[in-house]
């Protein structure tokens, strides 16, 4: 066959896979991406944006996240797009049919991309292969980053054009390749400042490269690159028009994304990423941002390897490969942190960068695999090992390669990274009802589908799901990503949580919508109480006395910048399309790439050994690696994995298997262990707390039986908890078991139980109607009293204390504020935190603490007055505080008092956390410091509990200030009442209590 | 030629934008005050096709036309009432429009309505028994109407509630007009105790609570039962439900409490418990 019939074949095939992988795209992705989509990091972030396109097209205030931000902080041509879609179809859907326009496009581009490189045949290959690709897979399935996957869409399209223009010089060709990059650069910033270095430099030396006549090629490395510097000045003009036009269009087209940079840059504290992590210290970090997406890459290293590096019209791509390759290991080597420096390696996400390496390596592993399929390769194999062996090979890599791909694609099923999927209708209609949207509210372990909340309503969170744009001081100072799954960030993610649940008057945050009862200690303790439960399962939490948000001033942003916002980058698009129809009509060259050398097909024999049995060794060795942990891993093969697995089961509530950690004996039964778990299970720790760490100690060993003390961690919302306990292990059938402790159980008298309780309803007298009735329907604002209100100064500590009561005939809800007025004429609010009953029931009172800044900065800004206000509202909930504790005081060493507590139950319901409040008090009655102690087991209905806890009096050494306070009841100024003295505390060396429980159970409305 | 024929058509085009000016219709019975809808609106006009809208400060009513060979008779249908005060009477005809100033006032009252406004809502003895009372009248369509003092529009005085807890009625039959007096604090409180022998428990009955009017003390009133032995001091919390709190308390061998129920800063007697 002569050349120009190879090369009409040639295209015929590459045409024929492209056509394939183009059929084969629309029915595997666009099937699967609506039932992966709610699993995936970004995706609802992205349908947010498109969200607010859709609403308000040419304002960019989003006043919806953080209090307000500008949407202008990232490039809106893929969320202006879906907006557009949007119009016709939902927005989900909207997000589907542009997930498939972008895929085929990135196949097209592909295929064009790898013709720069090689024949179209292998080009029609390496377009099924990015159908396949595992990295593209995880991008649009696991991480739905959409902008991502349309600026390396539209870059590969623009690269063949950029290569074309500087090897034959012709203005249409810089024309069509600026075009499609302005679509890269509305797309993603990060993809348009990266791909400049890892994309268009080496396309442009290839070019510069291939524009050396053959024969005028050195071999010489210095003489080459002079060469190569040559010729880059012979074409300077073309590399300076494209580089300055590349800048304008980059700065302009996006200009308010560049303004907003400039003008209020990214301060915060760097939020932990995965993909930043040492791997070998998180190999689950390793799997999801490095192994998984270049799997393939590196089964065919070897072939990649020796290709990219053959050819000296590759070198550029080889740097950019290895580069891309090297950052993608995250915190592995501090080389990428080096290179990158600390700021741009702890604001980027490094998994795009093994993204990138495995983008380049695609022409090069499509390659190999055409040889391996049909070409030279193949005839290797099937000479020395004969067809089968051939065969055999073929099938083994494509099986397990594609069981590997399904494996991604259910990533999410196997490795949840989100909660299950929350209809989100009962929200949305709880939030339309009553105005409740004059609030703003917080969703708590609801993962990425807040932002699909936040899409469906116009009511305002505090939190958000982008961070770059967050300015709150209590968000940016705290390495948090969201507060909604704060208990992810550790003890900065609660700490940020609690700031903004007990300063919830500041950001006028009335409603909690939580799905994970781990937050519900710190929502009673903090002083919301449950409203209602919805349908879907959400519980709302409420919070008393939190006024209506205020109109907040939107950001300036000049008018003709956001015409430009909402004009340019979708006009990029539009450009970009109609050009590409012009230049099909117009411009299209048959051959065009006659300049590329021919496809060599060679390869060296360990290569060929090395890339054709990678794959199969990685791939099956990946499958037997899953079915070896679901079947095989033996659980129990020494006393220590034993108990560390029996631990982990518990974890995820798996009672089932961690019962057969236990000996076997007909005596007992799974049904005796769930009974005795049900009955001396439940608390802080056992309900409501995560198991942090664990670590098991042998302590003996003695043929078949052993003891090891077991020390765990957990984290509560409210801190964390540490246990340590020792357990009895026996050796049966070569498996270690744990001896079940003796388990006496308390016995009540009583077999029935009794309890009167008195609950109230707020009815309320409004006239049905979508208008308030103005003033009938008010309930009036209870009466309180401030019974004593101290100023406390314990060294660098300073706090208000003092008692409240409820003066009124219904139950309230109180909230405290402390306001300090300083002599530079500033006032900073303080709230209480979690020392402090938030509802009491008529004629109760609380004590309180409001801890207040160090005393240093007291100092430094000199306090002029100090006011403390209370505003009451009527509550009907939240005011049973549980238990009838019994308490005796012992002092132990210099100051330090110990309070054992028997605590009763003798409510008709379990109390799941127990706890009092203590107050220290003087002689006279002075409250000095308030503390809330806890236990961590529950208390069952009719039975006691007992618990000591340690308080060091402070009395004797701190200052009570003579600052006057000011208080005020419902803005009205009020009166301290005068302190009484407390027998009760004095007959307990000054220590008084009042019982301060959480009962989970509903019906009791706590 | 051409620039002549350019020209005639744009003489004709623009001849053929020219409309016959319309000119204001005469308002013939003008009236200060309109008796509403007594009152009709006669119009002098030669032009045809006109819409009138009569403004009330807060509503629009269309106002059907009936033409004559003088001009127009303008008249409300099946409205009986207007909210009344300033109006504007509006003509309108294609792009052009009229207005003509007027008061309106209703032709008669129709269903009168008393209303009988208090502040506070809820008084409670412990505070004050002191309530402002603010009387008016309107008309069915919600127009002041003088009370039954001549020239008077509102009626208000101070009053002062008997002591007696309960729910009144401002005005008979209105629920929403409802008024509160909530009983006060605890004045005193008596104590009770007997021993369960078959539940081993110490029943204790706080109750009947009363404020110093002898109102029963509002439900759900935290009673808090401090009872101490030997060792420790016990706070076990009950709610009062008309008037009364029960408690019971486990008994324990040889164990004596002392036992006193408090209300805020009122305190039964101590008993003794064994």
């Amino acid at each position: 066959m002569n050349n120009t019939a190879n090369h009409i074949w040639d295209e015929y095939y590459g045409k024929k896979l492209l056509l394939a992988a183009l059929s084969l795209a629309m029915v595997t992705h666009g099937i699967i991406i609506y039932y992966t989509l709610p699993q995936t990091y970004d995706a609802f972030v992205h349908l947010f944006f498109a969200d607010h396109y859709s609403r308000f097209w040419f304002e960019p205030w989003e006043y919806r996240w953080y209090t307000g931000f500008l949407t202008i902080s990232y490039p809106p041509l893929v969320h202006q797009a879906i907006a557009l879609i949007s119009k016709i179809f939902p927005l989900k859907v909207a997000f589907c049919i542009y997930a498939v326009f972008i895929i085929e496009v990135l196949i097209i581009g592909v295929y064009r991309f790898t013709k720069m490189f090689f024949d179209k045949t292998t080009a029609g290959v390496a377009a099924v292969l990015t159908v396949i690709l595992s990295s593209i897979v995880e991008t649009l399935h696991v991480f739905g980053q959409m902008p991502t996957l349309t600026g390396i869409a539209f870059l590969l399209n623009a690269l063949p054009f950029l290569y074309q223009y500087i090897v034959k010089r012709k203005f249409i060709y810089l024309l069509m390749a600026l075009s499609f990059l302005s679509v890269t650069v509305c797309s993603h910033h990060v993809t348009a400042i990266f791909g400049m270095v890892f994309f268009i430099a080496p396309v442009i030396f290839m070019a510069l490269t291939d524009s050396l006549p053959e024969n005028e090629q050195p071999k010489n490395s210095i003489r080459f690159a002079l060469a190569i510097i040559r010729a880059g000045f012979k074409r300077y003009r073309e590399i300076l028009l494209f580089a300055v036009l590349m800048i304008v269009l980059a700065i302009s087209l996006i200009f308010p994304y560049w303004y907003w940079s400039k003008t209020d840059p990214i301060t915060q504290v760097s939020i932990p990423h995965a993909s930043r992590d040492n791997f070998f210290k998180n190999p689950s970090s390793g799997l999801i941002f490095f192994i998984i997406p270049l799997a393939l890459i590196f089964a065919f290293l070897p072939a990649i390897g020796y290709t990219i590096t053959r050819q000296k019209r590759f070198i550029g791509w080889a740097v950019s490969f290895f580069l891309c390759l090297l950052f993608g290991t995250g915190g592995t080597t501090p080389l990428p942190k080096m290179m990158l420096g600390p700021n741009a390696f702890n604001i980027l996400t490094l998994d795009r960068f093994s993204f990138w390496a495995s983008v380049i390596a695609i022409p090069f592993m499509a390659k190999f695999i055409y040889s391996f399929i049909n070409g030279h390769v193949k005839e290797f194999w099937q000479k020395n090992f004969g067809t089968k062996t051939h065969f055999i090979l073929s099938a083994v890599t494509g099986f397990t390669y594609l069981l590997f791909v399904v494996f991604i694609f259910h990533l999410g099923s196997f490795r949840p990274l989100q909660p299950k999927e929350i209809n989100i209708q009962p929200m949305l209609n709880f939030l339309n009802r009553d105005e409740h949207m004059r609030w703003r509210y917080l969703t708590l372990g609801f993962g990425d589908q807040m932002a699909w909340l936040s899409a469906n309503s116009l009511a305002a969170t505090v939190d958000g799901n982008y961070h770059s744009a967050r300015r709150l001081p209590e968000l940016t100072t705290r390495a948090v990503e969201r507060l909604e799954n704060a208990k992810f960030s550790g003890n900065e993610g609660l700490a940020s949580l609690t700031n903004f649940l007990t300063n919830a008057e500041k950001y006028n945050l009335k409603y909690v919508f939580s799905n994970d009862r781990y937050y519900d200690p710190l929502l009673y303790y903090s002083g919301w109480s449950r409203t209602i439960r919805l349908e879907n399962g959400i519980m709302v939490w409420e919070k008393g006395n939190v006024s209506t948000i205020k109109p907040i001033q939107p950001k300036e942003v000049n008018p003709l910048l956001k015409k430009t916002w909402g004009i340019f980058p979708i006009s990029s698009l539009c450009v970009a399309f109609f050009l590409s129809v012009f230049y099909l009509k117009k411009y299209k060259e048959k051959n065009y790439f006659d300049q590329v050398t021919e496809t060599n097909h060679y390869y060296p024999l360990p290569v060929i050994y090395s890339s054709s049995l990678l794959p199969v060794i990685l791939f099956s060795g990946f499958l037997f690696r899953q079915v070896y942990e679901l079947l095989l891993v033996k659980e129990q093969k020494d006393p220590a994995s034993a108990v560390i697995n029996f631990y982990n089961h518990l974890d995820f509530q798996e009672f089932e298997n961690a019962f057969h950690f236990f000996k076997p004996t007909p005596s007992y039964t799974l049904d005796q262990y769930l009974l005795e778990k049900s009955v001396n299970d439940g608390g802080l720790l056992p309900s409501y707390a995560k198991l942090d760490s664990i670590s098991a100690k042998q302590i003996q060993q003695q043929n078949d039986s052993a003891q090891i003390s077991v020390y765990t961690r957990w984290r509560t919302a409210l801190g964390s908890l540490e246990k340590r306990e020792v357990l009895h292990l026996i050796k049966q059938n070569e498996k270690w078991y744990i001896l079940p402790q003796p388990f006496i159980a308390e016995i009540p008298d009583e077999q029935m139980r009794s309890y009167t309780y008195t609950l109230f309803k707020k009815q309320g007298k409004r006239v049905v109607s979508s208008f308030p009735t103005v003033k009938d329907d008010r309930v009036k604002k209870p009466f309180a009293v401030f019974k004593q209100a101290n100023f406390i100064r314990d060294g660098e500590h300073n706090f208000i204390t003092g008692e409240i009561l409820n003066a009124d005939d219904v139950p309230v809800n109180i909230s405290l504020r402390v306001s300090i007025h300083f002599k530079n004429d500033s006032i900073i609010n303080y709230y209480p935190g979690s020392s402090f009953q938030y509802n009491l029931s008529p004629k109760a009172s609380s004590f309180f603490q409001v801890d207040l800044d160090q005393t240093g900065k007291f100092d430094s800004l000199q306090i002029k007055s100090v006011e403390l206000y209370a505003e009451t509202d009527v509550s009907e909930k939240g005011y049973i505080h549980g238990g009838t504790p019994g308490y005796s005081v012992k002092l132990l060493m210099g100051n330090t008092v110990e309070i054992s507590t028997q605590l009763y139950n003798e409510l008709t319901t379990e109390i799941n956390i127990p706890g009092i409040l203590a107050a220290e008090k003087d002689d006279a009655g002075t409250i000095w410091q308030t503390q809330l102690f806890l236990h961590n087991s529950s208390v069952r209905s009719g039975l006691h509990i007992n618990f000591q806890n340690q308080i060091q009096k402070i009395q004797h050494r701190a200052m009570l200030m003579k600052f006057p306070i000011t208080v005020f009841i419902n803005g009205q100024k009020r009166e301290v009442a005068s302190i009484q003295k407390d027998e009760t505390a004095s007959a307990n060396k000054g220590i008084a209590i009042l019982p301060h429980c959480f009962i989970s159970q509903e019906i009791y409305q706590q | 030629m051409k620039k002549i024929i350019i020209h005639i058509v744009l003489i004709i085009l623009l001849a053929s934008c020219y409309s016959k000016p319309v000119e204001k219709p005469v308002w013939l019975n003008k009236k200060a005050i309109v008796s509403f809808p007594a009152d009709t609106f006669l119009f002098k006009s030669e032009t045809k096709n006109w819409k009138a809208i009569l403004l009330s400060f807060s509503q629009p009513v269309p106002l059907q036309i009936n033409y004559n060979t003088e001009g127009f008779v303008l008249f409300a249908k099946n409205k009986a009432g207007i909210t009344e005060g300033a109006a504007q009477l509006i003509l309108s005809n294609d792009n052009h429009f009229f207005y003509y100033e007027l008061n309106l006032n209703n032709h008669s009252y129709g269903t009168i309505t008393d209303k009988d406004y208090r502040s506070p809502k809820t008084v409670n003895p412990d505070s004050g028994l002191h309530q402002q009372r603010i009387v008016h009248t309107i008309d069915e369509w919600r127009n002041l109407v003088y009370t039954e003092k001549p020239f008077q529009y509102f009626f208000e005085e101070e009053i002062t509630l008997a002591p007696v807890a309960k729910n009144y009625r401002a005005q008979n039959n209105k629920p929403i007009t409802a008024f509160y007096v909530q009983p006060g604090s605890a004045f005193s409180i008596n104590i009770s105790a007997v021993f369960d022998k078959q539940e081993n428990m110490f029943i204790v009955t706080a109750g009947p609570v009363k404020d110093k009017y002898n109102n029963v003390v509002s439900n759900g009133t935290l009673v808090a039962f401090l009872y101490n032995n030997r060792q420790n001091y016990f706070r076990m919390e009950a709610a009062l439900l008309n008037g009364f709190a029960t408690v019971k308390i486990p008994a324990e061998k040889n164990t004596t409490y002392n036992l006193t129920a408090r209300i805020n800063e009122t305190a039964s007697q101590t008993i003794q418990l064994q």
